[in-house]
């Protein structure tokens, strides 16, 4: 136990020994930072510190371990890397690194950087290598692979060098650029090589990408190399044109023309010549040109082959082929522009000439040969008058015309020369429009369907002609188709014969083309005479002929009516009807057809009976119908009935009715007994003759004419036998029991002869006796 | 826990075996010698590191001991008396270290100058039974304190620069 205090009393002294055994004498850490701390603060020491706080560092060996750094990186240090090495701040290296380019002159301090003079010659070798591998070099190149400023560049590492490091030689005209000798000697030979190689005009961007040779080297050797050609310009687009290739060009062109004596401009366009025709002008400044639009022809060729050939072809009245005669290039429209150009060059009478496909016809050959046609020309004029083809054409180009007048009237057109027929018609049509019409269209329309009628076939047909016609051309005039008499292919076939022996069949369409509308013409006019000279005249009797007849027709019954009278009333009827069922039927024939051909309806015959003339009228317009039908029924009624029907027809129709002239019934009557005198000298037959004798002699008895049919002879004679002498009397009683009495054939004979011997009888009776019964009626 | 410059100053100061109080007559001789040897272990750690920041001694028995410590505040050295004696049921309790000048203070000691610990002291050291000794207490307890509240009274102004010491 002691030794356990002994011992402790023992630790207890070595712990306190312990205790106060001084510190070690070690500068820890803390004491150092606190040294230095303590330093700084009485400015005896100048330390940088590291970014990071844990290292100094004086700024003379800062300063070195800058240039070490330079060192190691070649020559050539970026401050912030270097900053960033040494664990330095930036701003402290600047300063230094300023520093030492201050004191270096050898080191450089650029774009924060530093350079030494071991790093420019580094760099300079390298760009010797780099210009004898391109042969050329620019300062731009080597300062966007350095990274170094240009200027720099160019001053201290270039141009300090030049001729010992790097060899090579600045360019005068741009002294960023350098080149070695062997560089611009080969592009020269290249270039050279090049362009003597070339025979056509070649772009000159082309040729340098093939050579591989700049442009600005090119343009500036080029005088050096004086090739045989030039270059158009020192622009982008630039062409070299070697010599031989324009000597070429003029050889060619020369050649040509002389073999041929023409030259086509699209020939000329391929070989590079754009202007083709100012180039010949030069080329050829002797000769004498034709220009067409494809080809230039030498005059000289023009002269001798074409003019000559025209002249003889003019002679001989015979045909030429041009194209035989020009060269085989030439397309029909050349030929074509060719032969105009010859013609009004050489004043030749175009007229003698007729071209055609590249051929062309002397015009007496071209007569010559349609001559046939003119003939048949003239035959289709007559078969379509005989068919009636060409009178439907002229109603339908009248009523065209009618209809025109009447728009253009509607137009407020006042030039328009209406004849009394337009006149009528516009006031009988304006007359049904005024009321309700809406407008100038409809009342147009109107008036056409008034024209027109119902449709009948042809009328439409017209209708939608002119409705077409019309409509395409808006408000103007309507026309009908020109009456095609004379067809394309007859003519073709007629001349087809000819023109086959010569081996011109295909031309037999175009001439008759060309001499189809004369002939038709021909052909029309020819129609147009045949037509007047037709003694159709109902069809084309004018309204006032019509008038005319009409109004000779109801002075004539009305004569005849005096003349009936003096009958007894049963014969009367008798004769009243027959009156009427010849003339007056004759009166509304030719009322009712005129009505009809007005109304553009086509009739067939002239003579209608009732029920034909019946079944028109129901086709005619409201305005005639009823007026034509009264007076058909009245045909069955008396004379006067007649008369008031006819005239209300005439009224209808816009016609007059002229007054009861007794002058000129005095003169009608004389004229009457007159006709009748010369047909009863004329005729032979007995029955005839008794006929006529008999009128005759009640004319001149009574004074008034007559119209009586054969079987009136008795009643005739019954009557006038009063006034006729004894003899003259029995005479004709006689004759006129033979007449009866000869029913058989077998007596005929010896009647007949007896007849005969009376007849002279008769006649002399039926002079004399007018004769001696005017002075006596008088 | 204890920071790690505690943990590894605790680390170089020895363990401790032997498990008496002072009135264990004989074997507190033991432990007393266990004691000596950690504080000069942990003594020549300190002063070869150079963070010596305590004298101590003791009286016969071992069971007062007193002395000074001091601590580095911007390179200005603080120093106070300390003492403590060592409670009847130690190792299981831990000595209560005081410092009798800062006494009244600072809110982190209890009347008499006695530091407050940690609350992780006193759990640390009753599972390290009887392994902690003196040493252990110095340098888990008062050490810590010091750091923690020396610098805190210093700018407070409780405690002002003394030339002398």
């Amino acid at each position: 136990m002691s030794s356990d205090w002994d011992e402790i009393k023992r630790l207890a002294a070595d712990f306190q020994k312990a205790q106060l055994t001084s510190t070690l004498q070690k500068l820890s850490e803390r004491n150092c930072i606190e040294i230095v701390t303590l330093l700084l603060e009485k400015q005896l020491l100048d330390v940088v510190f590291t970014n990071d706080g844990k290292e100094y560092i004086t700024p003379d060996h800062l300063e070195r371990e800058i240039q070490d750094e330079l060192y190691a990186n070649g020559g050539r240090a970026n401050l912030v890397e270097v900053s960033k090495t040494l664990n330095v701040d930036l701003s402290r290296i600047v300063t230094l690194a300023e520093r030492i380019a201050a004191e270096n002159p050898h080191i450089h301090l650029l774009l924060g950087q530093l350079i030494d003079e071991d790093y420019i010659t580094h760099i300079a070798q390298e760009i010797n290598e780099k210009l004898a591998q391109h042969g050329e070099i620019s300062i731009s190149d080597l300062t966007s692979q350095f990274d170094l400023p240009s200027d720099f560049l160019q001053q201290n590492v270039v141009e300090k060098h030049l001729g010992k490091i790097i060899k090579g030689r600045q360019d005068a005209s741009n002294p960023r650029v350098f080149f070695t000798q062997a560089y611009i000697q080969r592009c020269k030979a290249k270039i050279r090589g090049a362009l003597a190689a070339i025979t056509k005009p070649t772009n000159v961007a082309v040729i340098l990408q093939q050579i591989n040779v700049q442009e600005k080297i090119f343009h500036s050797l080029l005088d050096e190399i004086s090739p045989a050609g030039q270059v158009t310009s020192k622009q982008a687009n630039a062409q070299y044109v070697p010599h031989i290739y324009a000597k070429t060009q003029a050889d060619w062109v020369n050649s040509f023309y002389k073999q041929n004596s023409f030259l086509e401009y699209e020939a000329i366009n391929k070989l590079g010549i754009s202007d083709a025709k100012t180039y010949i002008r030069n080329q050829f400044p002797n000769e004498q040109f034709l220009f067409l639009k494809r080809v230039a022809l030498g005059a000289r060729l023009i002269e001798l082959t074409v003019v000559s050939a025209l002249n003889e072809c003019s002679a001989t009245k015979h045909y030429l082929d041009l194209s035989t005669i020009l060269p085989s290039n030439l397309s029909e429209e050349d030929i074509a522009e060719a032969f105009d150009a010859v013609i009004a060059q050489k004043h030749c009478n175009p007229s003698h000439f007729v071209y055609l496909e590249s051929i062309v016809f002397s015009q007496a050959y071209l007569t010559e040969l349609v001559q046939p046609c003119h003939d048949m020309a003239l035959a289709l004029a007559k078969s379509a008058i005989d068919n009636g083809v060409y009178q439907q054409y002229i109603v339908e180009k009248t009523l065209a015309q009618k209809g025109n007048n009447l728009s253009t009237s509607h137009d407020a057109d006042d030039d328009s020369k209406t004849d009394k027929r337009d006149e009528r018609r516009r006031k009988a049509a304006s007359g049904k429009a005024g009321g309700g019409a809406q407008g100038r269209e409809t009342k147009t329309k109107s008036t056409k369907k008034h024209q027109r009628g119902r449709a009948a076939a042809h009328n439409h047909d017209s209708e939608d002609e002119e409705d077409t016609v019309q409509q395409s051309a808006g408000n103007t005039r309507k026309s009908v188709k020109a009456l095609e008499l004379v067809k394309s292919s007859d003519i073709i076939n007629l001349i087809k014969i000819t023109l086959e022996e010569e081996g011109l069949e295909h031309l037999a369409k175009p001439i008759a083309a060309l001499y189809l509308n004369q002939l038709n013409q021909v052909a029309l006019s020819k129609a147009q005479e045949l037509y007047e000279a037709t003694p159709q005249t109902n069809r084309r009797q004018t309204h006032a002929a019509i008038q005319e007849r009409v109004n000779m027709l109801l002075v004539d019954i009305r004569l005849y009516e005096k003349g009936l009278k003096l009958f007894h009333a049963d014969t009367q009827t008798q004769l009243v009807k027959y009156l009427l069922k010849s003339l007056g039927n004759e009166i509304c024939n030719e009322l009712t057809l005129y009505v009809a051909a007005e109304c553009s309806l086509s009739v067939k015959s002239t003579n209608l009976n009732v029920d034909q003339r019946i079944k028109l009228i129901q086709e005619l317009d409201a305005q005639y119908r009823n007026a034509l039908l009264e007076q058909n029924k009245a045909l069955n009624r008396s004379i006067e009935d007649f008369e008031l029907a006819t005239e209300s027809v005439l009224k209808a129709c816009s016609m007059i009715i002229k007054k009861a002239d007794k002058k000129k019934d005095r003169a009608l009557i004389i004229g009457h007994k007159e006709k009748l005198l010369q047909q009863l000298l004329e005729c032979h037959e007995p029955a005839l003759l008794l006929h006529l004798a008999a009128l005759i002699l009640f004319t001149t008895i009574t004074g008034c004419i007559l119209h009586a049919s054969g079987k009136f002879v008795s009643a005739i004679l019954q009557h006038i036998r009063a006034s006729l002498n004894e003899p003259q009397n029995a005479l004709y009683l006689v004759l006129q029991m033979l007449q009866q009495a000869t029913p058989d054939s077998a007596e005929s004979k010896s009647i007949n002869e007896q007849l005969q011997s009376l007849q002279a009888e008769v006649v002399d009776l039926a002079q004399n006796y007018s004769r001696a019964s005017v002075s006596k009626a008088d | 826990m204890v920071d790690d410059s505690t943990r590894k100053t605790l680390s170089n100061i020895p363990l401790l075996q032997i498990r008496a109080g002072p009135r264990e007559k004989d074997i507190w001789v033991q432990r007393l010698k266990e004691e000596y040897q950690a504080l000069i272990k942990y003594v020549e750690n300190n002063k070869q590191s150079g963070s010596d920041w305590f004298r101590l001694e003791s009286n016969k028995e071992g069971t007062k001991w007193f002395g000074k410590c001091w601590y580095m505040h911007n390179l200005l050295k603080y120093e106070f008396d300390v003492e403590f004696d060592i409670p009847v049921t130690y190792p299981t309790t831990a000595p209560e270290i005081a410092l009798p000048e800062l006494d009244g203070k600072t809110a982190k000691m209890y009347r008499g100058g006695k530091i407050c610990l940690t609350d992780h002291f006193k759990p640390l050291w009753a599972r390290n039974v009887p392994k902690f000794g003196i040493a252990h207490a110095m340098a888990l307890g008062l050490a810590p304190w010091l750091a923690v509240e020396i610098p805190d009274l210093i700018e407070k102004g409780v405690i002002t620069y003394k030339d002398n010491c």
